[in-house]
């Protein structure tokens, strides 16, 4: 596809950017021998660790950036690519500041926190990446809330048809294949939803029915199997809406948690020094 | 003997109210004719509406008060003027005027009256229509509906499905049962969204439709209705008739007075006194093209002066100062000054003239300055009062404009760019008159519309279809050659029928279409103005068929040339015939090998239905890309005062491709038709702005086939919430409580930001694009592409 996104911004500048960094870091960290070993309390240490905070704060930043609605040089966009490459880097640039010492303690707990951020921020730039197009699959053009209306509709049509009948078996033939409209989260995100129609069922219970009835009930299966598949489309949509959202509800606590852990390790280091 | 009055003065509008009020103040005996309440178009709208005083600078020379305010202190204030001048009301409506020796015989509900002079202010609404049953003079039966909320779990009829009848049954379904009474099955003449708004309404139960009957007799409680079974009684505690308005012409008509044309548009001519071709009879306000309160009121106090002898210098006198300020001597010559100088003017009335230099900007340029370029999107009219202007065609040759004459006549008329450059000549004053005073002259003053169009024709004609036409056959084409428009939808020509004429498309464009071999309807191309269609059908004597069928994709405007004018043509002009032939050839082919991709077709609908092909520029969101953040709404509320322009979730979607609601700052904008202060504009780089004069009528609103303008308030400022500021996107969509002073909004490309559309610039994922109607079938295509 020709059109630029989030992830291949001009040709991936973020990307080689970050790339080219990292290589410099980590070409300059393999030259340095100091005393001891390396570790973050090396002069190396001091200005990896400097560099990590500044782009800890600067992807911090992007909170803002984003609700910056007046902002001139930038796209959201670019600062989205770079948002995520110079969280990347991120990963590998606190083992390098660190020496690759990890402990039980408040500075190993920093990188952890940072880990499960960067991780959530993965996955959701995953789940926009390969979920954005599946919405107007589900909605097939529409909204969700035509979607909603649809069923809906379907629902009244059905109620009246079985309202009006003398016999029950009709009745009996929609309950048995029909799901009622309920939204739950269940049903909605954790996938035990609603299935398409089961037509052998469908057939087998038609089949049953007097043959004075049976085109009447075909025609109410038929909207019955109409509205299970708009509920499957609507759990569907439901479900990625709710993938495309519930990453940030990670992403943005953890961060805020990864500040004040970071906070804590930078005054205990200096505190103890 | 029936009383007799110095003055009548019929309609008590402002103009009507500034009027009698004066009349009053100078002892006149007269009297005021008003059949339902004092300003009743004021009265009609809705409660606590703020009405606005514009234009701000015209001074308000009257003895009743006015300024901006809600609409009960403005009722109040003329309620209480009336009453300490003393003015003589009379309600009743007065059915005719007629002229006998040297006074007017005035007829009204109780009888006759007579008076030497009538001033006539009844606006341009018009009367309601009633149904002319028993019982539609009742209690519960009403015409207009100024308070929706003021019913409550009532049970009420609605009859008719105009747009009038449809926006006050779903106004009235939040809080009561209502019923719409339609004499067809379908609403043809409701606007699109109404329309829609209505079934949907139908299909959810919220409003019951009452098809194909009409209305019988109307009782307390139960209105009886005619329908397909026979007679039906309808529970009605109360009834909404909208079925439209008797236009008050036919009225002015009877009094004695002319109009230019039979237009619709049209406005009867006045002297600079405001009377009219009958003598003593005074027209003031909307009815004469004045639709502003302030200069209506100032309009019936300026004839009352003049009634009593007095000489008055025009209120605009000091805007004419304004726009004439900048020539040396005295400003009243150098009005004549102008006027002599123009001839396509001569035919103004001095009021229409008057208004037209307020309206327009004097240029004093220094030779060979700039005036305009091609390719700009400035749309104003230009005039030479001295000196000269060159205009440099794309082709490289130049003419020149001469003192007297006038040009940027096709961007007004056609709505596209400039078609060439123009620069000053030596020691040249120019004026230069914005569009819409220009369409409203060309709309009452005949003999300026018979020059306009004849130029246009022969322009249109002569640059863009047939450049190497003989100028002397070309001048008698343009005699024969006749104008003629088509609403969206309206077929030209139909695929297979006889062709016998050739259609110029002046303005719009049209829609291409053949059937396939499934007998639909496929697109296959559509043409922008500027260009021909349906020649194919006329090369030869003999009666050919369409080889396709032209439908208007959008209001057009075309001039016909009959099938012989045109053989005609290609005889006399044989250059002409071989561009027209090769163009022929180049169709057929395009006929055979594009008319068979259905994809192509459907894209072409879509855009053709979308109102595409009149877009300048239309946001589109990739739905591949779209994670549905609501960022780029609420981007456009944080910058637009809190109300988001664009609807991202409505709008149609081809192909993953959605079109928001959002203004595509079309060609041919009709929101800008019908906009009393002018306050919609397009600026040099085309987007179609809304500037602060808007006085919050909602005219666009109601014009716009897009749905893409709304009323905006000021909103309340919100309290800043940690949770929703890190979890939400900011500020949504167009909620919040309204308040304060209505005006129209819609989306103005973020020209104060400098830096590109918010919206735009705040998506995350790169879905969101503004680009122009190529570039999305360029986009619609690659999608097209990953498809297969």
């Amino acid at each position: 596809m020709s059109q630029e996104t989030f992830i291949n911004y001009r040709q991936y500048r973020w990307f080689w950017i970050t790339l080219a960094a990292l290589v410099a870091l980590t070409v300059v960290y393999l030259c340095d021998s100091p005393l001891g070993g390396p570790s973050g309390g090396t002069v190396l240490g001091y200005t990896y660790g400097g560099i990590a905070t500044a782009g800890i704060l600067y992807l911090m930043w992007f909170g803002i950036r984003k609700r910056s609605y007046y902002a001139k040089h930038t796209t959201l966009k670019g600062c989205l690519a770079a948002h995520i490459w110079v969280g990347i880097a991120l990963l590998f640039i606190v083992p390098l500041h660190s020496g690759f010492s990890f402990g039980l303690n408040v500075h190993t707990l920093a990188y952890v926190l940072m880990v499960f951020v960067i991780g959530s921020g993965i996955w959701g730039a995953l789940n926009y990446a390969t979920l954005a197009d599946e919405i107007q699959a589900h909605r097939g053009g529409g909204t969700s809330k035509a979607l909603i209306e649809q069923i809906d509709s379907i629902s009244r049509e059905l109620e009246k048809a079985l309202s009006g009948q003398k016999s029950d078996s009709l009745t009996k033939l929609v309950r048995s294949v029909d799901v009622p409209f309920e939204p739950s989260f269940s049903r909605y995100v954790a996938g035990k939803g609603v299935h398409p129609l089961d037509s052998r069922k469908a057939g087998a219970l038609l089949s049953d029915l007097p043959s004075s009835e049976r085109e009447e009930g075909a025609s109410l299966v038929g909207l019955v199997s109409k509205k299970l598949a708009l509920m499957k489309q609507l759990q569907d949509d439901v479900a990625t809406m709710f993938w495309l959202k519930v990453w940030l509800y990670v992403h943005v606590p953890v961060s805020i948690a990864l500040v004040a852990c970071v906070t804590v390790h930078i005054f205990s280091v200096f505190y103890l020094w | 003997m029936s009383e007799h009055f110095d003055v009548a003065v019929i309609g008590s509008g402002p103009g009507g109210l500034g009027a009698a009020a004066n009349a009053a103040f100078h002892k006149l005996s007269h009297v005021l004719f008003e059949k339902k309440e004092i300003a009743n178009t004021i009265f009609d709208y809705q409660l606590r509406k703020h009405v606005m005083a514009e234009p701000g600078k015209l001074p308000l020379r009257a003895k009743v008060s006015f300024e901006a305010g809600t609409r009960e202190a403005i009722l109040d204030s003329w309620n209480t003027s009336l009453k300490e001048l003393g003015v003589n009301v009379r309600k009743g409506e007065v059915s005719a005027i007629k002229k006998e020796g040297d006074k007017f015989v005035i007829t009204y509900g109780e009888g006759q009256v007579t008076a030497t002079n009538v001033v006539l202010a009844i606006g341009c609404q018009g009367t309601p229509r009633k149904p002319g049953v028993p019982g539609d003079g009742l209690d519960h039966v009403g015409y207009t509906l100024a308070d929706p909320d003021a019913f409550e779990d009532e049970d009420i009829l609605v009859v008719g499905v105009g747009d009038a009848a449809i926006e006050n049954a779903l106004a009235l379904v939040a809080k009561n049962r209502v019923s719409i009474l339609n004499r067809e099955d379908s609403f043809p003449r409701a606007k699109e969204a109404n329309g829609a708004a209505l079934t949907r309404a139908i299909q959810e139960d919220k409003i019951r439709h009452i098809i194909n009957s009409n209305l019988n007799r109307i009782e307390h409680g139960i209105t009886y209705i005619d329908g397909p079974e026979g007679e039906v009684a309808v529970k009605a505690d109360r009834v909404i008739v909208r079925i439209g308005a008797v236009l008050p012409r036919r009225f002015v008509e009877g009094c004695g007075v002319e109009f230019p044309n039979a237009d619709m548009n049209s406005v009867p001519v006045v002297s600079e006194r405001y009377e009219s071709n009958v003598p003593g009879l005074f027209i003031v306000g909307a009815l004469i093209g004045y639709p502003l309160i302030k200069q209506a009121i100032n309009q019936g106090h300026e004839v009352i002066e003049h009634l009593m002898g007095n000489q008055v210098v025009p209120a605009d006198q000091v805007l004419i100062e304004e726009a004439l300020g900048s020539l040396p001597g005295d400003v009243n010559e150098n009005l004549k000054m102008v006027r002599n100088s123009l001839p396509l003017f001569q035919h103004l009335s001095e009021p229409q003239f008057r208004e037209l230099i307020i309206d327009s900007t004097l240029h004093k340029p220094k030779a060979g300055e700039i005036l305009f370029e091609r390719n700009d999107y400035t749309d104003t009219f230009w005039s030479v009062i001295r000196g000269s202007a060159e205009i440099d065609l794309p082709d490289g040759g130049k003419f020149v404009v001469p003192a007297g004459g006038y040009f940027g006549e096709m961007g007004l008329l056609s709505g596209r760019r400039r078609s060439a450059t123009v620069l000053a000549g030596k020691d040249s004053l120019f004026l230069e008159t914005p569009r819409n005073q220009m369409l409203k002259l060309n709309n009452s003053v005949e003999a300026l519309k018979r020059a306009l169009d004849e130029r246009f024709m022969r322009n249109a004609l002569e640059s863009s279809v047939f450049p190497d036409i003989d100028p002397e056959f070309l001048t008698s084409l343009v005699h024969r050659a006749k104008m003629r428009s088509f609403k969206k939808g309206e077929v030209l020509a139909r695929e297979g029928e006889e062709g016998d004429v050739l259609y110029v498309i002046r303005k719009g464009s049209v829609k291409l279409s053949r059937k396939n071999k499934g007998g639909m309807d496929v697109a296959f191309n559509y043409l922008p103005a500027g260009h021909y269609v349906g020649e194919m059908a006329l090369l030869s004597e003999e009666p050919l068929p369409r080889s396709a069928t032209v439908t208007a994709a959008v209001p057009c405007e075309t001039i016909i040339i009959e099938k012989q004018d045109f053989l005609e043509l290609l005889r006399e002009n044989p250059e002409v015939r071989k561009r027209v032939v090769a163009l022929a050839e180049e169709r057929r082919v395009q006929n055979l090998t594009e008319a068979r991709d259905e994809y192509t077709g459907e894209m072409l609908d879509f855009v053709v239905q979308q109102g595409l092909t009149d877009a300048e520029n239309v946001l589109l969101i990739d739905s591949d890309l779209c994670v549905g953040c609501d960022n780029c709404e609420a981007a456009c509320a944080a910058t637009h005062g809190g109300y988001s322009r664009l609807d991202r979730k409505g709008g149609k979607n081809l192909n993953a491709l959605q079109i928001p609601v959002s203004c595509r700052h079309c060609e041919n904008p009709l929101c800008m038709v019908d906009c009393p202060p002018d306050a919609l504009m397009r600026n040099p780089d085309g987007e179609v702005v809304i500037q602060d004069s808007c006085i919050g009528c909602g005219n666009c609103v109601r014009n716009c086939p897009y749905g893409v303008i709304q009323m905006v308030y000021e909103k309340p400022q919100k309290g800043f919430g940690l949770f929703s500021w890190l979890f939400s996107a900011g500020e949504g969509g167009a909620s919040g409580k309204k308040s304060g002073v209505g005006k129209a909004g819609k989306c103005d490309m973020c020209q104060n930001l400098g830096s590109g559309p918010a919206c735009v610039r705040a998506c995350p994922t790169g879905a969101a694009m503004r680009v122009n109607p190529s570039k999305m079938l360029q986009i619609l295509s690659e999608k097209k592409g990953a498809a297969a």
